[in-house]
C-alpha cells in the first residue's frame, strides 16, 4: 500500500480497496476455496462470495454471514472432495472476520441512520379503512382492487412493492364515485360531509372553501395550502357556474380528493442538504395511525400534531397506548400478525380438500381466523408478554371451534370467547387451527412445511431452498404402500444432500403430527396407524409433543423476540430492513427482556425508535 | 380479501343489460361485422394473446413426434387435433436470460420480456425489460378501447419466498409496462367484461363533458405543485401514478370520439356479449364478505369466461393485445376437481419421476391444452371477411420451464396458434436447437406490424416461422 501511495496512484484506487481489514482477512481465502462454486460463474445454493469483497458489502449482506460461519465452522464447507482444504488457522481467520462484522452490526458499531421509505401508496386495506374514517361509509370500496404484492419482511404495506397502473386508477375512480354517491344518498353522512350551508349567496364560496379545506386537511393528513385548495375551488366554481346547487357543486371536488395522489400516497417532506432529519408532527401522526390502525389519524392525533406536541416522548407514549386500546388496533392483529404468522391465508388461500375434510366449512374457516385475530388483540391490549404467542394457557373459541378442538370448556354461540385450556397441546400460535391448516397440504399434513414455518416465522431462521430435483412426497397420505408417511419422509431424509437441512426441519414438524391437516387432534394417521410424534434434533435434543416443542421454543425467547421485532419494525416503517437496523433491534430486545417481554413495550419502543421518527436522504 | 365474487355484481348486471338493451334500438347497426377502430391498415388487424401456464409440463408427453407438416401430436397436445392446421408447435426454444436465479420467479416474470429480473425481496422490483404485449400495446393499442388486457384467475400471491429471497409478486406478473411497472391480472370476469363493454354503444358525447374526465382534470391540475417537495424515487412513484391518470384520461377521450363517430357493434356481437354477460352472472355465485371466496367459480368455467372475453374483445376490436395467466408460478391450486388428480399443481409438478405423480401431472397439463383448444376453436368459428378471427391472430401458449420437477429451462413448451393473416406457416412442428425464445417474439412483433423489434438481446426473428 505504501508503495502505491508513493507512486501517486492513490486517486485510482477506491477506498474500499485499501482501508478494509475485512477484505484483507477474507478475500484471498474466499478466492482460493470458495469462488469456484460461489463466484461469478457458479452460484451454488444461490450463494455468492465474490461480491462479499469489502466491509460495506459485508454489512449489506450480513444476513448471509451466520450461515457462512456455520458452514465453515462445521466443516461442511468447503466440501471434503475439494483438493485443497483450508487449514484450521485459515478457518479461524475467516470465522473471526465474519463474526466481527456480525458483532459490529448487532452492537451498532457501524454507521447508523434512520433509513428511507419511498412514497407509500395506500394498500387495499388502508384505502378501505381510510375512506371509512374519512366519510363514514360502511362498505368496502376496495374489494375489487387487485391484491397488493409484498416486499421487505413480507408485508403488503412495503412502499417499494406497491405499484400504480391504469387499471388500478380506473378502480380508484370508480371507488371514489361510489363512496361519494353513498355519502350523498345518506342524509346523515351528507350532513356530516357538508356541515355548513351558505347563509347568503355571497357566502357561497367562503363556505365551500371552509368545507373543502376541512376535508382536504383530513384527506391529505396535514395543513393545506392555497396551492392545494386552488384546483378544488376551481372545480367547485365550474360546477356552480354550470347551474348546479351548492351541494351538487361539491361532488366533483369531493370525488377528486379521493383520487388525488396526496390522499392515495403518504408523502414525507425532503430536507435538501441534510443527511437525516426528524419527521414533522403530522408525518409522525400519519406513521403512527397507519402502523396501529391501518388508517388515517383521528381528531386527537390531528390536534396534537397541529399543536406540535406529538413529538414529545411522553405524549407519543400516551397516544400509542390510547391507540392500542382502541378497537381500531384490530387491524394490527389482522394485517401485521395475519401476514407475519400467516393466518391471513385462512381468508382465501388455504384450500383443504373438501371431500377428505368435509368438516372444514366456512364457519370453521372463519372461526380459525378470528381465534388468531382475537388472540393477538388480547395479547396486545391486555399487555400480555409476547411469549404468549409461543405458549399460553388460554385461547379464543366459539362453539364451532371448541367442538373442533375437543375442548373441555363448554363454549356456546358463534362469538369468539376467551377459553381456559386444560392441557398443553393447544395454547400459543402453534396449537391454532389457522397455523396448523395453513402449513398443511390439501390432503395431508406436512411436517416439512410446519418445521420450516417454525424456523422462519417464529425464529427468523429460514431454511435454504431444496435442490430442484429433490421431489415431493405424494400429495395424499392414504395410500402409503406399507410405509407410514413418516417412514417415507425418513427415507427421503437419508439422502446426504437433504439431511443437512431436513435434520433440523422435520423433527419440529414431527412433534406436531398429532394435529391433522385441519388442526384436529388425532391419535392415528390416515391409514389407521398410531401417530409417532417423537423427534430428535441435532445435538440429541429429544422431544415428542406440542407441549415439549413449546418448552424448547421458550428456551429461545430472545431469538423469537428479535424476529418479532424485525417483522414489526418493517411493518411499521413500510420498508425492508437494512444492516443498520439490526442495532435498533438489539436495543429493543434488551429492553423487552427487562420489561418481561411486554407486548406494549415492543410497540412503543418501535414507535420511539430512530427509524420510525426520522428520515434519511438515502436508503 | 381476494374475492372475485363481488357482491356488486348484481348491480353491474342490471346496468350492463340495460346498456346493451338500449343500444339495440339505435339506428346504425346494419354493418355485418363489428367496426374496428381507425387503424391505418386496411381490413382486419392482427391480434395477439399470450397464455401462460405455470409449473411446466410432463416432458415425455409434450413434444410431438415427427417434424414439419407430417408430425403427430403428443398426448398432452392431443386436444388440439382438430386445430392441427392452425397451430405451430415449436420445440427446442429456451429463454437464456431466465437461466440461473431460482426455479420459478426468474422464469415467469421474464417469460415475455426475455430479460433477467432483479433479485430482490421488494426494494427494487424490476423485470429489466418491457414485455412483448406492452411493446405491442404502446404501438398498436392507441386506436382501440383498451391498449391491452391482462387477465388471470388467481390473486397476486403476497409475501416473500424465503427459500429464494424473492418477492412472490414476480410469480404473479408476466406483463411489464415498464421494467418497474408490473401490470396485475384482472381475475374477476365481471369487471373484465364491464371494463371493455359496459359503455359500449352508449350515446356518444364530447369527452369534455364527461364527469370522469373533469375529475381527472382536477388531479392533473394539481400535479406539478405536488412534485416540488419530493425526492427522486418518490417522484418516480408519483410519475407512475400520474401517467396512469393521463392514460385513463386519453382512454375516455378516445372512447368519446369513437362513440361520437357512431362506431357501434353489430346485433350479432351484441347478442354474444349479452350471452357472455349472462354466463358470467350465472357462474358468479357471490358472497357478501371476505370469506367464502373459495366457493370460487368452477375452475374450467372461470378460464373459459376469461377466454371468451378475450375472443369478444378481439372480435369487436376493443383491444388487440392480451395476456392471460392460467395461474401464478408455484401455484398451489388444488386440481382435485379433475378425475384422477388429487393434490395441488405445484406439488404434483415435483413428481420425482414417480409414475402416479407423472400421470397426474399429465392430466393437469392436458386440461390446460383443452382450454387453449377451446379458445382457438371459438376464434375459428368467427368469420372475418373470407378468413376467421383465428386466421388473423396469434395466440401463444406455453410455460417458462419444461419439466417442473427439475425447473428445466431448455426446450420449454411453446405453441403458437393462428395465422397472423397468412404470415405464419402453421400446421407444422418446428424444431429448433436451442434458439432463444426472444427470437420468436421478434417474429411475432413484426407480424403485428410493430416497428420496435428488439426483444431481450434478439433483433432477428426465429428462422422458419
Amino acid at each position: 500500500m505504501r508503495l502505491l501511495l508513493t507512486l501517486g496512484l492513490l486517486s485510482l484506487i477506491s477506498p474500499s480497496l485499501w482501508a478494509d481489514e475485512f477484505a484483507d482477512a477474507t478475500r484471498a481465502l474466499f478466492k482460493k476455496h470458495c469462488y469456484s462454486c460461489h463466484g461469478e460463474k457458479k452460484q451454488k445454493g444461490d450463494i455468492t462470495l465474490h461480491d462479499l469483497d469489502s466491509l460495506e458489502a459485508a454489512f449489506q449482506k450480513h444476513a448471509l454471514l451466520d450461515n457462512i460461519i456455520d458452514q465453515i465452522e462445521s466443516g461442511d464447507m468447503p466440501p471434503d472432495d475439494e483438493d485443497v482444504l483450508p487449514t484450521d488457522a485459515e478457518r479461524k481467520q475467516l470465522i473471526d472476520a465474519l463474526s466481527n462484522i456480525n458483532n459490529r452490526i448487532k452492537t451498532g458499531d457501524v454507521p447508523q441512520k434512520a433509513g428511507r421509505v419511498t412514497l407509500r401508496r395506500l394498500n387495499r386495506n388502508e384505502y378501505h379503512y381510510t375512506v371509512r374514517d374519512l366519510f363514514g361509509v360502511n362498505f368496502n370500496p376496495s374489494q375489487d382492487f387487485p391484491a397488493d404484492g409484498a416486499g421487505g419482511e413480507g408485508f403488503d404495506n412495503t412502499a417499494a412493492a406497491l405499484f400504480s397502473s391504469p387499471a388500478l386508477l380506473e378502480k380508484y375512480l370508480s371507488a371514489a364515485k361510489k363512496v361519494i354517491a353513498s355519502v350523498y344518498l345518506s342524509p346523515g353522512l351528507k350532513k356530516r360531509a357538508i356541515f355548513k350551508q351558505p347563509e347568503t349567496p355571497k357566502d357561497t364560496e367562503a363556505t365551500a372553501k371552509e368545507i373543502l379545506s376541512y376535508h382536504a386537511t383530513l384527506a391529505y393528513r396535514r395543513r393545506v395550502s392555497e396551492d392545494d385548495m386552488a384546483p378544488l375551488m376551481n372545480a367547485f366554481q365550474r360546477e356552480t357556474k354550470s347551474g348546479k346547487s351548492f351541494a351538487d357543486s361539491l361532488r366533483a371536488p369531493f370525488t377528486a380528493l379521493l383520487i388525488n395522489p396526496r390522499f392515495l400516497f403518504r408523502a414525507e417532506h425532503n430536507q435538501a442538504g441534510k443527511d437525516e432529519w426528524k419527521l414533522n408532527d403530522f408525518e409522525i401522526a400519519t406513521r403512527l395511525s397507519y402502523f396501529l390502525w391501518s388508517s388515517m389519524p383521528d381528531r386527537e392525533l390531528f390536534r396534537l400534531a397541529d399543536a406540535g406536541k406529538l413529538s414529545d416522548p411522553a405524549v407519543l407514549k400516551a397516544q400509542t397506548l390510547r391507540m392500542i386500546a382502541s378497537p381500531k388496533s384490530t387491524s394490527l392483529a389482522r394485517h401485521f400478525a395475519g401476514q407475519w404468522i400467516g393466518f391471513d391465508k385462512m381468508v382465501s388461500v388455504v384450500d383443504p380438500d373438501q371431500k377428505r375434510f368435509p368438516a372444514f366449512n366456512d364457519d370453521l374457516r372463519k372461526a380459525m381466523y378470528y381465534e388468531s385475530v382475537e388472540f393477538f388483540s388480547h395479547v396486545l391490549q391486555k399487555n400480555r408478554p409476547i411469549t404468549d404467542f409461543i405458549d399460553s394457557d388460554y385461547t379464543f373459541a366459539n362453539a364451532t371451534l371448541a367442538r373442533h378442538y375437543g375442548l373441555k370448556e363448554k363454549v356456546t354461540g358463534s362469538e369468539m370467547k376467551k377459553v381456559a385450556l386444560h392441557n398443553k397441546s393447544r395454547g400459543g400460535v402453534i396449537g391454532m387451527g389457522s397455523v396448523l391448516t395453513s402449513t398443511s397440504l390439501p390432503l395431508r399434513t406436512s411436517p416439512v412445511l410446519r418445521g420450516v414455518w417454525i424456523l422462519d416465522t417464529l425464529l427468523g431462521d429460514p431454511a435454504p431452498p431444496p435442490p430442484p430435483d429433490a421431489g415431493e412426497l405424494p400429495a395424499d397420505d392414504t395410500k402409503a404402500e406399507g410405509l407410514t408417511f413418516r417412514q417415507q419422509l425418513d427415507i427421503h431424509r437419508k439422502a446426504p444432500k437433504c439431511a443437512n437441512c431436513h435434520n433440523r426441519i422435520d423433527p419440529l414438524g414431527y412433534s406436531l403430527e398429532n394435529f391433522d391437516a385441519i388442526g384436529r387432534w388425532r391419535e392415528k394417521d390416515a391409514n389407521g396407524k398410531p401417530i409417532d410424534a417423537s423427534a430428535i434434533l441435532p445435538g440429541d435434543i429429544e422431544f415428542s409433543s406440542p407441549a415439549e416443542l413449546k418448552t424448547l421454543l421458550m428456551s429461545a425467547k430472545n431469538k423469537f423476540a428479535a424476529n418479532m421485532t424485525r417483522k414489526m419494525l418493517s411493518y411499521a416503517t413500510g420498508r425492508g430492513l437494512e444492516y443498520y437496523d439490526e442495532a435498533v433491534v438489539t436495543k429493543i430486545v434488551a429492553k423487552l427482556e427487562k420489561s418481561g417481554y411486554s407486548t406494549q413495550a415492543l410497540v412503543y419502543e418501535i414507535v420511539n425508535s430512530r427509524p420510525f421518527l426520522n428520515r434519511s436522504s438515502t436508503r | 380479501m381476494a374475492n372475485i365474487q363481488s357482491n356488486r355484481w348484481q348491480i353491474s348486471r342490471r346496468q350492463t343489460l340495460k346498456g346493451l338493451g338500449a343500444t339495440m334500438a339505435l339506428p346504425f347497426l346494419e354493418a355485418m361485422r363489428p367496426l374496428h377502430g381507425q387503424s391505418a391498415s386496411s381490413g382486419d388487424p392482427v391480434r395477439m394473446a399470450c397464455l401462460f401456464m405455470p409449473n411446466g409440463v410432463r416432458p415425455d408427453k409434450w413434444t410431438p413426434t415427427g417434424s414439419g407438416k407430417t408430425y403427430k401430436l403428443s398426448p398432452i397436445l392431443s386436444p388440439l387435433e382438430a386445430l392441427k392446421e392452425e397451430i405451430m408447435v415449436i420445440s427446442g426454444l429456451t429463454n437464456k436470460a431466465s437461466h440461473g436465479g431460482d426455479g420459478h420467479y426468474f422464469k415467469t416474470a421474464s417469460w415475455l420480456t426475455c430479460t433477467t429480473i432483479e433479485k430482490t425481496v421488494g426494494s427494487n422490483v424490476s423485470s429489466n425489460g418491457i414485455s412483448i404485449d406492452q411493446v405491442a400495446a404502446q404501438e398498436i393499442g392507441n386506436s382501440t378501447r383498451l391498449p391491452s388486457m391482462e387477465l388471470g384467475t388467481e390473486p397476486i400471491t403476497s409475501g416473500i419466498d424465503r427459500n429464494v429471497n424473492l418477492t412472490r409478486l414476480y410469480g404473479s406478473h408476466i406483463s411489464w409496462k415498464k421494467p418497474d411497472v408490473p401490470l396485475p391480472c384482472e381475475i374477476n370476469p365481471r369487471i373484465a367484461f364491464d371494463r371493455l363493454f359496459r359503455n359500449r354503444n352508449k350515446k356518444g358525447g364530447a369527452a369534455a363533458g364527461n364527469p370522469d374526465k373533469s375529475i381527472l382534470d382536477i388531479v392533473l391540475d394539481d400535479a406539478n405543485s405536488l412534485k416540488r417537495s419530493l425526492g427522486d424515487e418518490d417522484t418516480h412513484k408519483l410519475d407512475q401514478y400520474l401517467e396512469s391518470v393521463r392514460e385513463v384520461e386519453r382512454r375516455i377521450e378516445n372512447e368519446a370520439s369513437q362513440l361520437g363517430a357512431g362506431q357501434n357493434l353489430t346485433p350479432e356481437a351484441l347478442k354474444q356479449l349479452a350471452a357472455l354477460s349472462e354466463r358470467i352472472n350465472k357462474a358468479g355465485g357471490g358472497s357478501k364478505n371476505d370469506f367464502g371466496s373459495l366457493q370460487r367459480l368452477n375452475p374450467t368455467e372461470h378460464v373459459r369466461l376469461m377466454m371468451d372475453i378475450m375472443v369478444l374483445a378481439f372480435w369487436t376490436d376493443s383491444t388487440r393485445v392480451s395476456t392471460f395467466m392460467f395461474g401464478n408460478a408455484v401455484s398451489g391450486k388444488n386440481f382435485s376437481f379433475l378425475d384422477g388428480v388429487s393434490g395441488s399443481h405445484h406439488s404434483i409438478s415435483h413428481h420425482k419421476n414417480d409414475k402416479k405423480q407423472l400421470d397426474q401431472y399429465q392430466i393437469i397439463n392436458t386440461w390446460h391444452t383443452e382450454q387453449y383448444a377451446y379458445m382457438l376453436q371459438r376464434m375459428k368459428e368467427i368469420p372475418e371477411g373470407s378468413a376467421t378471427l383465428l386466421d388473423n391472430s396469434m395466440v401463444l401458449f406455453g410455460s417458462g420451464i419444461r419439466d417442473g420437477n427439475a425447473h428445466a429451462t431448455k426446450d420449454i413448451p411453446i405453441v403458437l396458434g393462428g395465422g397472423a393473416k397468412g404470415q405464419l406457416k402453421t400446421g407444422r412442428h418446428l424444431e429448433t436447437s436451442g434458439a432463444d425464445l426472444s427470437s420468436l417474439y421478434v417474429g411475432m412483433l413484426k407480424r403485428l406490424g410493430v416497428s420496435k423489434q428488439k426483444v431481450g438481446e434478439a433483433s432477428r426473428e426465429l428462422r422458419g416461422i
